[in-house]
């Protein structure tokens, strides 16, 4: 089944600073969307906002056209993969799979080096490694949409082309929705690529729009 | 034997109000300190306060039952 969501209204203030004013999203099953903008613009403030977070007195987040408030309290709706690491140090591999109802062995067709880590403790894999664990369990498991925040730092080159296949073969069942400045990546990836700037968002047809929204330089 | 009973009671309600103030303490520190590590339980649909609450009746219970067995023993074995 497919579905929409839909991200508009949002008003974000940080004193007298207003961060963010006329933003709209619209993302849906089978699609990846990109945010891209420059440090401070925004970003990840949006996606905390979506994923009630941050609250905000204006907002409208609509799944298939029904209001959502407070996302966070129902993963299968929306899950979020922070820029941080988020999962507990002490949680052993198997059990974070557990959780979050993933099959390892499908994990490990992707990364097979992975194998030896099935009874082994988040915190003894290198800040890559952890990463890569992270970004599998928000992209696939279930739900009808995720929020990765900057999926690809960290990341080895090698290991950002898997999960952009991942991301490729994921999309048929949840709509996704990416920030990084690894900005070719999203380029490749993505389906339409929105740019925050001076609290709006741009959709962006092309590499031309992101320079002329002083995203990237010309050369 | 009055006197004694009547020091008691403000011991036990010293630590009952000293228990609040810690625990009280340790959600702070905890919140403060494992803020990044709640973002997992929220993608698993638990919230903050499904976390919190049966942690702090249960340590708040375990507290109230060892004061009440030890101020009870220790007026029992008294003259």
């Amino acid at each position: 089944m497919e579905h929409t969501l839909e991200v508009d209204s949002i008003i974000l203030e940080f004193g007298s600073k207003r961060v963010l004013q006329d933003v709209f999203l619209k993302n849906e099953t089978g699609k990846i969307i990109g945010i891209l903008g420059r440090n401070g613009a925004g970003k990840t403030c949006l996606m905390n906002i979506v994923y009630g977070e941050i609250k905000t007195n204006n907002k409208s987040i609509r799944l298939d056209g029904k209001a959502i408030f407070d996302a966070y309290r129902n993963p299968e709706i929306l899950r979020y993969l922070p820029q941080f690491s988020f999962i507990p140090k002490n949680l052993k591999i198997k059990r974070i799979f557990k959780d979050f109802d993933l099959n390892f062995s499908q994990f490990t067709e992707y990364f097979p080096e992975f194998e030896k880590y099935y009874n082994v403790k988040f915190k003894c894999l290198s800040g890559g490694e952890n990463r890569i664990v992270e970004i599998y369990t928000i992209l696939a498991s279930k739900t009808k949409f995720c929020m990765l925040d900057e999926p690809f730092s960290q990341v080895m080159p090698v290991h950002v082309d898997t999960i952009k296949s991942i991301m490729t073969k994921e999309k048929k069942n949840k709509g996704i929705i990416i920030t990084d400045h690894l900005y070719e990546h999203i380029i490749d990836i993505c389906d339409e690529i929105y740019v925050i700037t001076n609290g709006k968002t741009y959709l962006t047809k092309d590499k031309s729009d992101l320079i002329k929204l002083g995203y990237i330089n010309k050369n | 034997m009055y006197q004694s009973g009547k020091n008691g009671i403000y011991i036990i309600q010293a630590l009952l109000w000293f228990k609040i103030f810690t625990l009280g303490i340790l959600v702070l520190f905890t919140n403060s300190y494992k803020r990044n590590e709640f973002y997992y339980y929220k993608n698993l649909g638990v919230t903050k306060l499904t976390l919190w609450l049966p942690i702090l009746i249960f340590d708040f219970l375990f507290f109230l039952i060892t004061l009440i067995t030890i101020a009870s023993y220790n007026y029992g074995t008294h003259p």
